[in-house]
């Protein structure tokens, strides 16, 4: 098999343990799980070699007798034997996910045999931004990992568990209203709910009716000033987007907040500065992903203006990809595309293409894999450098 | 939060630049057809048809193509309730963004363009002209490509840094034969030579073009901004109707400034820029806001869901 060259695989700094090399840490083990499930889950993670677990993930989902239907039946399409993939860097010749799939097909028919039938639990659904949304089911050890990475973003970002939160957040369908379960569960908390209906948000907005979405945000935010003017509240989850509306009208529930959770809206490094200064050194998270993967926001870096996002490895890694050849990953520093690929044992989703676009980051030692900064939403518009002038 | 309005610079060699734009939205279509009542062109002439050979009315029809493009674009969002707090442009988007800022009216405006197409042409027997662009490594020194380094070569641009900081980006104007010797001198796509294009401008050989008109600029009927205008020459915002005439007046033999044109939206508190039209590359440059192009249908859709996410106020309707 002819590997396309693919600068953005995690092999060459990751620590193998085999090896013998220390693995990229940038949260220990904390005393503060203490008590709290799965406490070494994220140290574990981090130690894994991604051609291993690539040659393991693969393995699973091709297996002749207990791999996932949907690709085993793919496998005899593919001009190459899956089997024989022994590195990260050759998912690039499976092609480009066809997400349409996720739309229509059956999502349980992508999980390994391997996992015990009948399946039971949820299917959870994308935004549904660009059409019909995304379905996949998430067995338990997904919505575990999910979960464990959220709390490591907790830790590192200096949230204190056993306190109480507001989820003000998109539920039902979408993932990221599990975060009530992660937040009460896997941190020892108490959560307050407010449901928003991203959908609908983003129907009004793409037919240009930004007075309704503005009256759909008033909805909202009558219902989180209630619980934060009523309840005693420490943390709050929401969007940057409805985050901001809550700075402008009520900049004293704001600042009153011990510390605020935010993801699923773009964020400019401008709005963090804004945030961060209304929260006075009180933590202001970030997390950046979707119903397929997720990363969690690493500091903020002043001086270059980044906000970069580290994704949750191995099961989860991003590259940023040539608008116009998604094989290509770009330079540090440089913009492009955010390619996803899933690792999870029980799902197999390699070069899904995002509608996001972001900056390559180098995240150095920090991390066994590259990193994205600056994330927002893709545009393709004319860029040829010539067309300067 | 302020929306700020970036128009690029250069002539529209593009006959379907904006095709589905005009498609679909009357008020654009509506756009060119003022254009043509007060031009005497066709339609097609502005939009689809060939530029013409000779320099000054290729000039001066490829500078109403784009300026009708942007303006069209600027009138598509101000229908959905998006209008500029600020504006700015490069050289032909530098007067395009004062008519939107309603520095002059769009007849005047499209008449002086128009007019342009006067400019005696050159000697027959005059050197070519002709425009480059330079990717120079950010440890070299631009100095070295042009006056009084470079014989012929003049400084007509500064973009400022790449998007990742690699490479300084200069825009160089010149006779057409050291123009194509630099080129061909340097590592191959350091300097590249833009097709075309045969008016040196920004430089001092528009020195000729740019008397002639000195006297139609004077008789011109300029106003007070009503937003913002953020000038490309200097680091400056234009804020009284002489100092609109003195962009008008020089802006064709002084170079023009990518740096000063952002650093004075940003300064007139731009946190969301909106390129208007397909004169500046999405990628390339690095803006210290977020920045949503506006090229194609869909994009007006994508600019509407930037507005809610990062929470712009939108003004009230001012200017064009």
């Amino acid at each position: 098999m002819s590997a396309a060259a693919d600068t953005s695989a995690p092999a060459d700094r990751t620590a193998s343990p085999a090896a013998g090399i220390p693995p990229a840490r940038v949260v220990p083990t904390d005393s503060r799980l203490a008590g709290l499930p799965h406490p070494t889950l994220t140290d574990d993670w981090l130690a894994q070699d991604i051609d291993a677990w690539t040659r393991r993930v693969v393995r699973r989902h091709f297996d002749p007798e207990d791999g996932s239907p949907y690709w085993l039946a793919r496998a005899g399409e593919l001009p190459f034997d899956p089997r024989d993939i022994t590195r990260y860097d050759e998912l690039v010749e499976f092609d480009a996910f066809p997400l349409e799939l996720l739309r229509t097909a059956d999502p349980t028919t992508l999980v390994p045999q391997a996992v015990p039938r009948p399946l039971t639990g949820r299917i959870w659904e994308s935004g549904g931004t660009t059409g019909t949304p995304c379905r996949v089911y998430y067995t338990e050890d997904m919505l575990v990992h999910r979960g464990v990475w959220r709390r490591w973003s907790f830790l590192a970002e200096g949230f204190e568990p056993r306190r109480r939160w507001l989820h003000a957040a998109p539920t039902g369908p979408h993932l990221i209203g599990n975060g009530c379960w992660e937040i009460s569960e896997l941190y020892a908390s108490v959560v307050y709910g407010v449901d928003m209906d991203p959908r609908w948000i983003k129907r009004l907005i793409r037919a240009g009716r930004l007075a309704d979405a503005g009256a759909y945000t008033d909805h909202l935010l009558e219902q989180i000033t209630d619980v934060l003017t009523t309840q005693r509240v420490d943390y709050l989850n929401t969007t940057p987007a409805l985050f901001q509306v809550l700075v402008r009208r009520r900049p004293e529930l704001a600042a009153a907040l011990a510390g605020v959770r935010l993801s699923g809206t773009q964020i400019s490094p401008a709005m963090y500065r804004e945030f961060a200064g209304i929260l006075g050194g009180a933590p202001c998270g970030l997390s950046y992903g979707n119903t397929f993967g997720n990363a969690a926001g690493l500091p903020y870096e002043p001086d270059h203006d980044l906000l970069p996002y580290a994704p949750n490895y191995p099961q989860v890694t991003m590259a940023v990809v040539d608008k116009t050849d998604w094989r290509r990953t770009v330079g540090y520093g440089e913009g492009g595309q955010v390619r996803l690929t899933v690792l999870h044992d029980d799902l197999f989703l390699p070069n899904v293409l995002e509608r996001d676009q972001a900056v390559r980051y180098d995240a150095g030692d920090r991390w066994p894999s590259d990193g994205v900064a600056n994330v927002r939403p893709l545009q393709i518009a004319q860029s040829a450098p010539e067309g300067l002038y | 939060m302020t929306l700020g309005y970036i128009l690029g610079g250069g002539i529209s060699h593009d006959t379907g630049a904006g095709a589905e734009l005009y498609e679909q939205f009357p008020v654009m279509r509506a756009a060119y057809d003022e254009v043509a009542l007060w031009t005497g062109l066709t339609v097609a002439q502005i939009r689809t048809d060939p530029l013409p050979e000779e320099q000054e009315p290729r000039q001066s029809i490829g500078s109403i193509r784009q300026a009708v493009l942007a303006l069209g674009i600027h009138d598509i969002l101000a229908e959905a309730g998006i209008h500029p707090g600020a504006a700015g442009g490069l050289s032909l988007g530098a007067m395009t963004s004062s008519c939107l800022a309603g520095a002059l009216d769009r007849q005047t405006f499209f008449q002086l363009l128009q007019y342009t197409r006067e400019t005696p042409p050159p000697a027959a027997d005059a050197p070519a002209q002709g425009l480059a662009l330079a990717f120079i490594p950010v440890d070299e020194d631009p100095g070295a490509y042009y006056e009084p380094a470079r014989a012929g070569v003049y400084l007509a641009g500064d973009f400022g840094l790449a998007f990742d900081h690699t490479k300084q980006m200069l825009m160089l104007a010149g006779y057409r034969e050291p123009l194509e010797a630099l080129a061909a001198e340097v590592t191959p796509g350091t300097v590249v030579v833009l097709p075309g294009v045969t008016a040196g401008v920004h430089s001092p050989l528009r020195t000729q073009a740019n008397d002639f008109m000195a006297p139609y600029l004077a008789a011109t009927d300029f106003r007070r901004p009503a937003i913002p205008l953020v000038s490309c020459l200097e680091e400056r915002t234009l804020t009284t109707a002489e100092e609109v005439r003195d962009l008008f007046v020089r802006n064709a033999v002084t170079p023009i400034s990518m740096v000063h044109l952002i650093s004075g939206l940003a300064a007139n508190g731009t946190e969301l820029g909106v390129v208007v039209g397909p004169a500046v590359p999405e990628g390339v440059i690095a803006f210290p806001f977020p920045v949503v192009h506006v090229e194609k249908p869909e994009h007006v859709a994508d600019l509407t869901a930037a507005i809610y996410d990062l929470g712009v106020a939108l003004p009230v309707p001012q200017g064009a």
